[in-house]
């Protein structure tokens, strides 16, 4: 566990001293003042909307993160603590607290927004429920992102343009999946591969308060799906190795 | 031991290694040398599990710490300081021996000064001297060197040769790519050559036995470059280091001399 610890550190680190963070943040906070420009809003719609958003953002951070780190210096440390697996696993690891920062700070924004405004950013009061329910939510979206910006990384696809197009082109696939279905329905049995997480937004359009059953149940549609991108990236760069 | 079995790699249907067999024990040195693109990194990095092989297979055994030192360090927004920590933290090093052991061996290697400069604006010497320090931080079971000599001075390669001698009589396995002859006959107990993606062991015997001389001089006045000695001169503030065979030095000597450089010193550097 030391080990995955250490290797999370060094590439936050990394990323930190990269500013690759810096376009990322600027966009969310971008679309920070438009989204929270017009008030009242409906809490869960808006929350649901964000976590879309962040599925956008973070597939661009996943692609950004592909080339901080040099081959050379990929393969000193994949010797060093003898293990591939190790390496990729801490990558993963270094993502899903990447989305959480993401989502954390996309959750706190509007809340102290809300309190700052008299309260009257929401059409209702912030319940425990709504900052659960938004955080699993924007977490789970955020880290299903970065998974698919991370997939066809030059470990997993070696030609990196294929790997830019693939990735965009599957991003895209998840936010329009439920038009596509609703027009040429036998695609159903085709597009269950791509993460679905404009379905999983879409239950909670309609909803006044997040229920908590629904959130859980949409949370682990989409880790499931996250966990099988990681699985499938850090399996597949293990194997094809350099 | 390390076993390799025919071994094949091939890019883009261009076979760069052809049916490799060889044995390594435990403890030996061996050095592989050839033109670029041959495959000597290639072979290293097969080795140590980081590429795949066509065909063929590579036995190690498990559990085996491999160190490797690449051709060229990559430039990275770290410090060289912050760099080694965390490389240190990987391999769980004790955190009070962490500080120490990097100064020592940056006070060694000359770059005692540097470590707290980010990694990308060190010049490429320097990188190389950072890249040989990460190996050395931890003794490893096998240490990989892919030409770890490029781009370092005269005095930082002694530091190294020496450092490397200290693993040998540790039971270390080096393997190395070079094509510095001095550091294949200092270092290497066998030296393989690469022959249309074969390796052929070589006469190390004749060319091991060479004696190697480092001649110190200084500037005058006047002095020019002797076209032959070019490739061998490593500058210095006050003049340039000079290294060649124990056949050479005569001339070197006369030649430098008529050129307008002072000799200040010489040593054998196998006494060293």
């Amino acid at each position: 566990m030391k080990i995955i610890t250490e290797l999370v550190k060094y590439q936050y680190k990394q990323y930190v001293l990269s500013t690759k963070y810096l376009v990322p943040l600027i966009g969310l906070l971008a679309v920070f003042q438009v989204m929270y420009s017009i008030m009242p809003i409906d809490i869960v719609i808006n929350f649901a909307l964000m976590s879309l958003i962040l599925f956008i953002i973070m597939v661009g951070v996943g692609m950004t993160c592909q080339r901080i780190e040099p081959e050379v210096s990929e393969q000193i440390i994949i010797l060093r603590i003898q293990s591939e697996r190790k390496y990729y696993i801490g990558q993963v690891i270094f993502f899903a607290v990447l989305s959480g920062m993401f989502a954390f700070l996309s959750l706190c924004y509007p809340i102290i927004n809300h309190f700052l405004n008299g309260k009257m950013l929401f059409t209702r009061n912030v319940q425990p429920s709504d900052i659960i329910g938004g955080f699993l939510l924007m977490f789970a979206c955020s880290f299903v992102g970065s998974m698919m910006g991370e997939i066809f990384s030059p470990r997993v696809i070696r030609k990196h343009e294929a790997g830019i197009i693939l990735t965009i082109f599957c991003a895209l696939i998840s936010l329009v999946k439920i038009g596509i279905v609703d027009e040429i329905p036998i695609l159903k049995y085709i597009l269950w591969i791509v993460p679905p997480v404009s379905d999983v937004v879409k239950w909670f359009m309609t909803d006044e308060n997040f229920q908590m059953v629904k959130v859980l149940e949409a949370f682990s549609i989409l880790m499931v799906y996250g966990c099988a991108l990681a699985i499938i990236k850090v399996e597949v760069s293990r194997i094809r190795k350099f | 031991m390390i076993a390799l079995e025919h071994i094949v790699k091939e890019y883009s249907k261009e076979v760069v290694l052809n049916d490799i067999n060889l044995t390594i024990e435990q403890g030996r040195s061996l050095a592989f040398t050839g033109q670029n693109g041959c495959g000597k990194s290639t072979l290293l990095k097969i080795i140590a599990g980081l590429v795949r092989p066509t065909a063929g297979m590579v036995s190690l055994e498990k559990g085996k710490l491999v160190h490797y030192v690449p051709e060229h360090f990559p430039q990275m927004r770290l410090t060289a300081k912050q760099y080694l920590l965390y490389m240190s933290r990987m391999e769980k090093l004790e955190c009070e021996e962490l500080e120490t052991r990097i100064q020592k061996l940056a006070e060694d290697f000359f770059v005692s000064n540097m470590l707290d400069i980010p990694l990308k604006y060190l010049s490429k010497g320097s990188l190389q001297k950072i890249g040989v320090i990460q190996a050395l931080l931890k003794e490893p079971d096998i240490l990989l060197l892919d030409e770890p000599l490029s781009g370092q001075d005269v005095m930082s390669q002694q530091v190294f040769i020496q450092k490397i001698k200290e693993l040998q009589n540790h039971n270390v396995t080096i393997l190395m790519s070079c094509h510095e002859p001095y550091l294949v006959d200092t270092i290497a107990d066998d030296v393989y050559q690469f022959v249309d993606g074969k390796i052929v062991l070589a006469d190390h015997k004749s060319a091991s036995e060479t004696q190697w001389y480092t001649m110190l001089f200084v500037r005058t006045e006047k002095t020019a470059i002797p076209e032959k000695w070019k490739g061998h001169l490593q500058f210095t503030e006050q003049g340039c280091i000079l290294r060649a065979t124990e056949g050479e030095c005569n001339r070197a000597m006369i030649e430098m001399t008529e050129a307008g450089w002072n000799l200040r010193g010489m040593y054998n550097e196998d006494n060293n």
